[in-house]
């Protein structure tokens, strides 16, 4: 996940460096720490109230038309929560989630297994391979529809990120099932945990990719 | 070679000669690989070895120390774990504990040599190996603390006259079905412990009772011809057939001993259940013996099969026999193993049930004990409630109380079902000690508080007597009547009679009808009735020959008081006020008191055919007793006395009023239960997760109330999540969701249809448009 967090800032740290009209080789490196704690500095001076009121304008409003935008927040807050829930517990305690984080966990569980299809349905046709359909996206957002324009990276994570939720879904669909044995079960524990971190991955490169070419 | 040299060859050559012969004993015990069992043909040995002739006039009993020594090493089994409580220093899991029951006193004792949590150790309470042999050697095998090393004898202790109870090897060995363990429980309890053994194996008969023989007797002395009749020294009768000529018996001993063997001891039975309804363990039902799994060697260390028992003992073999180990092998998620599958173990799939429950639930909880119910399951176990003595008299007890399955996270961390009973005691509080005190110096202290009952008794008893009548005396009160019955105590049946004039009326059944045993009469009149005055000469008669009465017995009526004197009826006029009805009383100086105190008829009325033994009333006087008897103003200490029952301990507080706290020494007693396995179908949690988790599991919600012979409503209750230290908010938000799981699954399934769909048909349209067939049929 680091890694992943690493080279997504390299990459967007070189593509500032592009836009202010520098060559990337004459980035050094010493300067990537210093541009990074910038933007973590930015970011984290934005992050009262305003800042969150202007993000969710800009990410969600500008982005989604109203009718997705709730899907698209109980998704996304959905989400967050998983991946906080989940995360630690795997990796500081060792342990299986239990208590009131497990049975959050769940019920938030049920609220992913809602929205995604929801949010499939209604954003799929954006994210589609097809060559037509990106172009006239692109128009769209140009003339400034709701569409947005979109990279291959970010569609190939969108729906990398839909594979790995529907991985995610199945995994815990069948551990509420009267069919599987203890060792099948633990099995699909292995890939629901191998799942989510293909997810959160797929989810914070797809936010990232959606972003930086984003004209808006 | 010089003198030191020498000594030390002289030395090394004796130590040399010592170890061979150690090894020469050891290879007697070594098995030579056949899987058949040896024929038990061998001679009877007496306790000085000698051999036992059966002809012989006053032959001795056998002894296994030295009948089976030849071939078993007696000193290695005395410390296998059925033997070695007393002295041994590993302990393991809690097991059941030895409960000291004294329902005159209220006492409900939980004993253990074992460092057990709340079993109070019986060196501590001063109980001598003797008296814990004559406890509960009814229900051992032997050896242990019944065996004392001779420097562990205490002065009121009578070893030499019964002998020491040997191990009954037979006991747990004999295949033949006229091994007895009521014979055993019976000989124990005459003294007879020499004889014990050889009695219960039906070796011989026993005569005889050794607790009738003076305490100078010894074994030397022999019989003694001149008392026949009363203090009859043991004997034994062998049965000459079971001899061969070389003087050799035949002892039926199979490789694996038989499980009713066990059953003597360890038998379980639920309160209430039918003999042809109860069920046996799946294990027994599948052809299993109990040694399948509780294994031993020569050692006698039987595997009890815990989970952590491998690790305690240090020993990885004795992990293959817990149920994991059997069932489903080193691997709990991978089926196989070198251990699995033992005695054809089936492997369970447990499907569908989270891997959570594995961490942390012990194999047991699903599977072991009755199904949990609203109320628990009040057992007896033979141990405890003395079963599978067999005789004219019941042996077996009503106390204590124990109840299953009780789920409780043990130092383990994992939920296991227990057994659960309550202890009753009397005791002392000097600062932060407790200390128990002994029916004995209760029934002391206490003199007549406790004995309501059997005044009463006695009263009826000696109207018994009274030849003048036919039927049965009873005492009729508080629309109860009272009568005696074969154990000498009292039950109680409901009134169904007229309404008596007075608060207690003793009278006489015959044929359900109840009549006053001195029907009414007009003592003025000029002349009574000769049947009247017959009927009151008698039960005064009768009640003369109570033992300890407080006066002479008189019948008050009106202004008259009968009395008999020279074996006349004599009539006077009675001191102090007018009496209506005709009143038995004691007369004592001149004051008359009735025959019966009211306390004990209040005693009597609260607590005969009820499960409680004891009121408060009760226990306030005898703590008022034991406080002025044990704790003179001039002893610097404050010494508390106190009544523990119900998880409450009771003490008077400082206004003289009874006070009911919390105490850790009023906690509890529970001990991990593991038979009787149930069939896979019939676990917990086969109908579903909501066996237990609904927002009303009796699982988690269950309360365990404080059970005792006290009569209290100020008895402890205990959740049943606080034992498993659960949070209950969050195990009713939990049972709660699975009301809406159904409803969930169809979602998640719905999401992976839709989901799913429209994966394949993006990768569909990717994949046509990557080999271009997309482009190609746009194409005009």
């Amino acid at each position: 996940m680091l890694g992943m967090l690493f080279v997504l800032t390299i990459h967007r740290f070189r593509k500032s460096k592009e836009v202010s009209g520098k060559s990337p080789d004459e980035v050094v490196v010493n300067s990537y720490l210093p541009w990074l704690f910038s933007r973590l500095f930015a970011f984290f001076k934005t992050a009262g109230i305003k800042g969150w009121r202007d993000r969710y304008q800009r990410w969600v409003v500008l982005r989604h038309p109203s009718r997705d935008r709730l899907v698209i927040i109980c998704l996304g807050l959905s989400f967050c929560f998983l991946a906080a829930s989940g995360f630690p517990f795997a990796l500081l305690s060792g342990q299986r989630l239990y208590g009131i984080f497990l049975l959050l966990h769940v019920m938030l569980g049920g609220v992913f297994a809602v929205s995604l299809p929801l949010a499939l349905i209604s954003r799929a046709r954006h994210y589609s391979f097809d060559r037509e359909d990106t172009e006239h996206e692109r128009a769209a957002s140009l003339s400034g529809g709701t569409g947005t324009s979109h990279t291959p990276w970010s569609k190939i994570f969108f729906w990398l990120f839909a594979a790995s939720g529907l991985c995610l879904i199945v995994t815990a669909l069948t551990l509420m099932l009267p069919y599987f044995s203890l060792a099948a079960q633990m099995d699909m524990l292995e890939i629901h945990r191998y799942s989510a971190l293909v997810s959160l991955l797929s989810a914070l490169a797809f936010t990232y990719f959606s972003r930086v070419d984003d004209k808006k | 070679m010089n003198y030191r040299k020498r000594l030390l060859l002289i030395l090394i050559s004796l130590i040399g000669l010592s170890s061979l012969a150690a090894q020469t004993e050891t290879k007697n015990q070594k098995w030579d690989g056949s899987r058949t069992t040896p024929v038990h043909l061998i001679p009877l040995k007496d306790e000085f070895d000698q051999l036992i002739v059966p002809s012989e006039s006053f032959p001795l009993p056998y002894s296994t120390r030295y009948s089976c020594a030849p071939c078993h090493d007696y000193g290695l089994i005395q410390d296998g774990y059925h033997f070695n409580s007393a002295s041994s220093s590993q302990h393991g899991r809690a097991g059941e504990p030895w409960v000291w029951v004294d329902p005159a006193t209220g006492t409900v004792l939980p004993l253990s040599y074992r460092s057990w949590k709340q079993m109070w150790n019986p060196q501590k309470l001063g109980l001598t190996p003797w008296d814990l042999t004559l406890l509960f050697a009814r229900h051992m095998p032997g050896g242990d603390f019944a065996e004392p090393k001779s420097d562990e004898t205490s002065p009121e202790s009578r070893w030499n006259v019964s002998g020491k109870l040997e191990i009954n090897c037979m006991g747990c060995h004999n295949a033949s079905r006229i091994q007895s363990h009521s014979e055993w429980a019976k000989q124990v309890l005459r003294h007879n412990f020499r004889w014990a053994a050889t009695a219960a194996s039906g070796f011989g008969e026993v005569g005889g009772m050794a607790s009738r023989l003076p305490g100078t007797w010894d074994i030397y002395d022999g019989p003694n011809p001149d008392d026949t009749e009363w203090a009859v020294v043991p004997f034994v009768s062998y049965r000459p057939e079971i001899f061969d000529t070389k003087h050799r018996v035949f002892f039926d001993i199979p490789r694996k001993p038989d499980d009713q063997r066990c059953l003597s001891c360890h038998s379980i039975y639920r309160v209430g259940s039918k003999k042809y309804s109860s069920e046996e363990d799946i294990h027994s039902a599948a052809g299993l013996k109990c040694v399948d799994c509780h294994r031993n060697d020569i050692s006698h260390d039987m595997i009890r099969g815990y989970e952590d028992e491998a690790e305690e003992l240090d020993n990885r073999e004795v992990s293959d026999f817990t149920c994991k180990g059997c069932h489903i092998g080193p691997d709990l998620s991978r089926k196989g193993g070198a251990s699995a599958g033992r005695l054809g173990a089936p492997y369970p799939r447990h499907s569908g049930i989270p891997a959570v429950h594995f961490e942390k639930l012990a194999c047991t909880v699903c599977h072991s004990g009755p199904v949990p119910e609203r109320n628990f399951t009040r057992v007896r176990t033979s141990r405890a409630n003395r079963l599978g003595i067999y005789g004219v008299a019941q042996w077996f007890t009503d106390l204590p109380h124990i109840i299953e399955p009780v789920f409780i996270r043990d130092s383990t961390g994992r939920i296991a079902p227990h057994r659960l009973m309550w202890p009753a005691f009397w005791g002392s509080v000097e600062g932060e000690t407790v200390q128990p005190l002994k029916p004995a110096e209760i029934e002391a202290a206490a003199a007549d508080i406790l004995a309501s009952e059997k005044h009463i008794a006695e009263i009826l008893t000696a109207f018994t007597l009274y030849s003048g009548i036919e039927g049965i005396p009873v005492l009729v009160t508080s629309g109860k009547v009272y009568e005696l019955n074969v154990d000498g105590g009292l039950d109680a049946s409901l009134y169904s009679g007229m309404e008596t004039r007075s608060e207690t009326l003793w009278a006489i059944k015959k044929e359900e009808i109840i009549a006053p045993l001195i029907p009414d009469f007009d003592p003025q009149a000029e002349e009574v009735d000769v049947d009247v005055e017959t009927r009151i000469q008698k039960a005064l008669e009768s009640l003369a020959t109570i033992s300890d009465a407080p006066g002479q017995p008189v019948l008050i009526h009106k202004n008259a008081l009968y009395q008999v004197t020279d074996g006349y009826l004599e009539i006077k006029e009675a001191p102090g006020e007018t009496v209506e009805i005709p009143r038995l009383s004691w007369l004592r100086e001149d004051k008359v008191q009735p025959i019966v105190s009211e306390f004990d008829v209040r005693t009597v009325v609260a607590t005969v055919g009820e499960e409680h033994t004891l009121t408060e009333e009760q226990v306030i006087r005898v703590l008022q007793s034991l406080s002025s008897l044990g704790n003179p103003q001039k002893s610097g200490e404050a010494k508390r006395f106190f009544y523990i029952s119900g998880g409450r301990m009771f003490r008077l507080d400082e206004s003289g009023n009874l006070a009911a706290d919390e105490h850790p020494a009023a906690e509890p007693v529970v001990w991990p239960l593991a038979h009787r396995v149930r069939p896979a179908q019939q676990s917990l949690g086969i109908t579903g997760c909501t066996d237990c988790h609904t927002e009303g599991s009796v699982f988690f919600f269950n309360s365990v109330r404080g059970d005792g012979p006290l009569k209290t409503q100020r008895m402890a209750v205990r959740p049943a999540h606080a034992f498993m230290e659960l949070d209950k908010p969050y195990q009713k938000l939990f049972g709660l969701s699975f009301r809406i799981r159904p409803l969930f699954k169809v979602v998640l399934f719905v999401s992976v249809l839709v989901v799913g769909s429209l994966l394949l048909l993006m990768a569909l349209v990717a994949l046509a448009r990557y080999s271009g067939l997309i482009e190609k049929r746009r194409q005009p």
